[in-house]
């Protein structure tokens, strides 16, 4: 009897040890490549590496690019371009992007204050048709305005604004926010990684007569993925206006 | 009785896993594009650098050879270009939204596929050991037909605690770069070996 309760535990024993063998090679493949082509689970939370410092601040003013600007600038804030996305992919990233509005507003309230006491604030809403529809325009290139690119397209864009008012300027506000594998740690090798979640926030006030960059400012945290509670995020964005300036 | 019984459920059990895995080794693979399957040579451009914030010291034509020699191990003819060609300087949005009369100028006249490779990102950092992180984004363009056939985002991270990797913090960037260069081609198919 007791024979036979040891060879029925050992071939369950067995069975046990195969089907484990067989799950984690059946696993591992897959595993791979669902971390190179599918989205990332957000970044955890749990961070065995402490988070990076914030860098120090870009140099902000625009050099030789600044512009001679027209006594009375009117500067038109546009509505921010905001992009939430995966580092590994294009998938958009849904949890974040529900957020969307209170990121705009934050970034708004940054853009209005800094410019509220240097120049007088247009609303998009009370522009013409012509000036709604190139800022508009305007907007699309977001990304690489507020870097301080200004490429063919927007300079006919800023052309028709400065038809209706040479004082016109347009504030453009890019911010980017990525999620991506998190920090690690590996107890067998010793092997360590740093989150890649990132956070950036970029602007630049461009005159609407000359299409060249008043001032520009960008703030890049890496390793998080700021939410507009986070104190870190108020701190970055206020990074970016400090030494904003109209002239 | 009993005994007949526990027999046969382990019998049960081993029929369902060989026969899960069977079904998962035999699902059928998305056939590779046609269009990927076709290339003869990629002309890899030189690296556009789209980083933001504080740019560390970098090789981009290492960059550039990391890219390629990922797509060499895909079995992908290479060559390194040295300039865009006609369209001059290029940014990441230009080829985000590219138009075919665009993708016509990219690289030489006479090549036929181009890929242009943006840095995203590349960072190491000294931490409880060191750590680097790289990302990458790669455009494949068919300038016969002037369309995009295959774009992809590459992110490779690299580190080891400990004092061991305190001093191997300089080799972090570099270890990150070759690792997103990796991952970035990974979504391309192997080509068969020349003469199958």
């Amino acid at each position: 009897m007791k024979l036979r309760i040891h060879t029925r535990l050992g071939v369950l024993g067995l069975t046990l040890a195969l089907c484990a063998a067989l799950g984690a090679a059946s696993q591992t493949p897959a595993r791979d490549a669902q971390s190179a082509q599918q989205p990332p689970a957000p970044a955890p939370e749990a961070n065995p590496v402490p988070p990076e410092p914030a860098a120090p601040p870009a140099p902000k003013p625009a050099g030789p690019n600044a512009a001679s600007v027209p006594a009375g600038l009117r500067v038109i804030v546009l509505q921010p371009v905001l992009r939430f996305e995966d580092v590994r992919s294009d998938s958009l990233l849904p949890r974040l992007a529900a957020a969307e509005a209170e990121y705009a507003n934050a970034l708004l309230d940054a853009a209005r204050n800094a410019t509220g006491s240097k120049a007088t604030i247009v609303e998009t809403d009370k522009l013409e048709p012509a000036g709604a529809e190139a800022c508009a325009q305007l907007r699309e290139l977001g990304s690489r305005l507020a870097r301080g690119n200004v490429n063919d397209d927007a300079t006919a864009a800023l052309g028709r604004l400065a038809a209706l008012d040479e004082r016109y300027a347009v504030l453009v506000q890019f911010f980017r926010l990525r999620t991506g594998p998190g920090a690690s740690w590996n107890s067998w090798n010793g092997a360590i990684t740093s989150s890649m979640a990132s956070t950036l926030m970029q602007s630049a006030l461009i005159s609407c007569r000359t299409g060249k960059v008043i001032w520009k400012g960008e703030r890049l945290v890496r390793n998080k993925a700021l939410r507009p509670a986070h104190p870190d995020f108020q701190k970055a964005l206020n990074l970016v206006y400090q030494d904003f300036d109209v002239k | 009785m009993r005994q007949v019984l526990s027999y046969g459920f382990i019998a049960l059990l081993l029929t369902t896993i060989c026969g899960v895995e069977c079904y998962a080794a035999k699902a059928p693979k998305t056939p590779p594009d046609p269009k990927l399957m076709a290339i003869k040579l990629i002309s890899v451009l030189p690296i556009v650098d789209s980083r933001a914030g504080e740019k560390a010291s970098v090789n981009l034509e290492k960059v550039q050879e990391f890219v390629m020699s990922a797509l060499k191990r895909k079995r992908f003819n290479t060559s390194a270009e040295t300039t865009m060609g006609p369209v001059g300087q290029v940014v990441e949005e230009d080829l985000q939204g590219a138009k075919p009369d665009f993708v016509k100028k990219l690289g030489p006249a006479e090549s036929r596929w181009v890929m242009a490779i943006c840095l995203g990102d590349v960072t190491s950092k000294l931490t409880y050991g060191s750590t680097g992180n790289a990302e990458l984004t790669g455009y494949l363009f068919d300038k016969e037909s002037g369309e995009l056939i295959w774009k992809a985002k590459g992110a490779g991270q690299a580190g080891q605690g400990g004092l061991l990797g305190m001093a191997m913090k300089g080799a972090m960037k570099t270890a990150a770069l070759q690792a997103a260069g990796y991952n970035l081609v990974v979504s391309l198919p192997t080509l068969p070996k020349p003469g199958k």
